[in-house]
């Protein structure tokens, strides 16, 4: 899952995302809308906290340009 | 070509020329159009470039030929609307149409969010509906191809992007909640509610907007993460106590009621500026009525629908679409 356009899918924030730890309104609609659906989807039982995270990692990685600046205010560097 | 309204004429050429087009226009007329490269969707109301404007003998044209580089139209039956994205391309983006009160309808309204793999690319587009003078009208859609129309299921225009370009799909939302709105739920998913729940109290949905003098012409508001979703009033029915929504709410979200809004000319034409040139849009048919785009100039030139889509079911909301 190697991709230098997006912070590595190790980088605890991307958990963090999924749990709610981190809190951040994306500016991008699409991020918006799959990362509220995939917090209820663990938060009900029916995802992993892991397959959560593995999707919104795979829909940053295809949208990384429209998910750049969300993603430098929340990992600031990689 | 630009998105504006053109003659029948006009797109009888596009179709002609094989170009790959999203057609919005009168029932009659899109069924009088010659077969091609287009999928279509009743509706007669639209913001031109000279603004609103109320027609039944033009047809509003979103052509995608010069964007892609491979296309695909299909039609989807309500119990298969969950293959569609599966469907699309590895790089791209669909446009679909529905029919309003269609079965395909409640359908995608319910459960889009969940079709397999919905965000691997954006899904945008519309909801068709009929002239609001003829409530008996059953909205229809278009695949173009074959020349069919249909009054349920889903059509689609699934378009392929070279692999340096991207699409990127986003809405404006003029409408922002209360500052002293209750934070209200609901005890089921679904598009007619009798009850809400504030406070922990069961209310009488009715009762309740009337004790807070809420105008129903403003939604009440979903906040996914800072997308700001928007359910409206369609229908209040004091006999059955039913509330009708335009879009779905769901027992495991919160809504708060939406401010009202004095000016919506003004208000979309700021948030417009803000955006890039979109390669796709469409508009509510409610800001249409509310905002009175008959008689004003906004600058969101598009088809004015019976629901947007962008994912999901949106309303009051104008979906766009951005290749970059």
């Amino acid at each position: 899952m190697a991709n230098s356009n997006i912070p590595d899918i190790q980088r605890e924030e991307w958990g963090k995302l999924i749990s709610g730890e981190i809190i951040h309104e994306f500016k991008n609609y699409t991020l918006q809308v799959q990362l509220n659906r995939l917090q209820k989807k663990v938060k009900q039982g029916k995802f992993t906290a892991q397959y959560a995270k593995e999707q919104l990692f795979s829909l940053c990685s295809k949208y990384y340009l429209a998910a750049n600046a969300d993603l430098i205010s929340i990992f600031k560097t990689w | 070509m630009e998105r504006k309204l053109y003659t029948v004429s006009e797109v009888t050429k596009f179709i002609a020329q094989d170009k790959f087009m999203i057609l919005t226009a009168d029932e009659e007329i899109l069924e009088n159009l010659p077969k091609g490269n287009w999928i279509g969707g009743t509706i007669e109301y639209f913001i031109d470039k000279e603004g609103g404007k109320q027609s039944d003998q033009m047809v509003f044209v979103d052509d995608q030929t010069n964007e892609g580089t491979n296309f695909k139209i299909a039609k989807y039956d309500a119990d298969k609307m969950e293959t569609l994205s599966s469907d699309s391309f590895e790089n791209g983006f669909t446009v679909v149409i529905i029919p309003i009160g269609s079965p395909a309808h409640t359908n995608f309204a319910l459960h889009s969010l969940g079709y397999p793999d919905i965000f691997s690319n954006p899904v945008i587009g519309y909801v068709s509906g009929t002239n609001l003078d003829n409530p008996d009208e059953t909205a229809k859609i278009f695949n173009g191809k074959t020349g069919e129309k249909f009054d349920d299921g889903l059509v689609a225009l699934h378009v392929e992007l070279p692999a340096e370009k991207t699409a990127r799909l986003d809405i404006i939302n003029i409408f922002t909640e209360k500052e002293d709105s209750d934070t209200i739920s609901f005890q089921e998913d679904g598009l007619v509610q009798k009850e809400c729940i504030v406070n922990g109290k069961v209310l009488d949905l009715i009762d309740y907007l009337k004790s807070v003098n809420h105008d129903t012409r403003f939604p009440m508001i979903a906040n996914q993460l800072g997308a700001r979703i928007n359910k409206s009033f369609l229908t209040l029915n004091e006999e059955t106590r039913e509330v009708g929504l335009v879009a779905p709410v769901f027992k495991d979200e919160t809504y708060k009621l939406a401010q009202n809004i004095d000016d919506y000319e003004a208000q979309f034409n700021a948030a417009i500026k803000a955006i890039p040139k979109t390669n796709y849009a469409c508009n509510c048919v409610l800001n249409y009525l509310y905002g009175d785009f008959a008689n004003k100039k906004v600058e969101a030139t598009g088809a004015t629908t019976f629901g947007e889509i962008a994912f999901q079911l949106l309303n009051q909301t104008m979906v766009y679409l951005v290749v970059e």
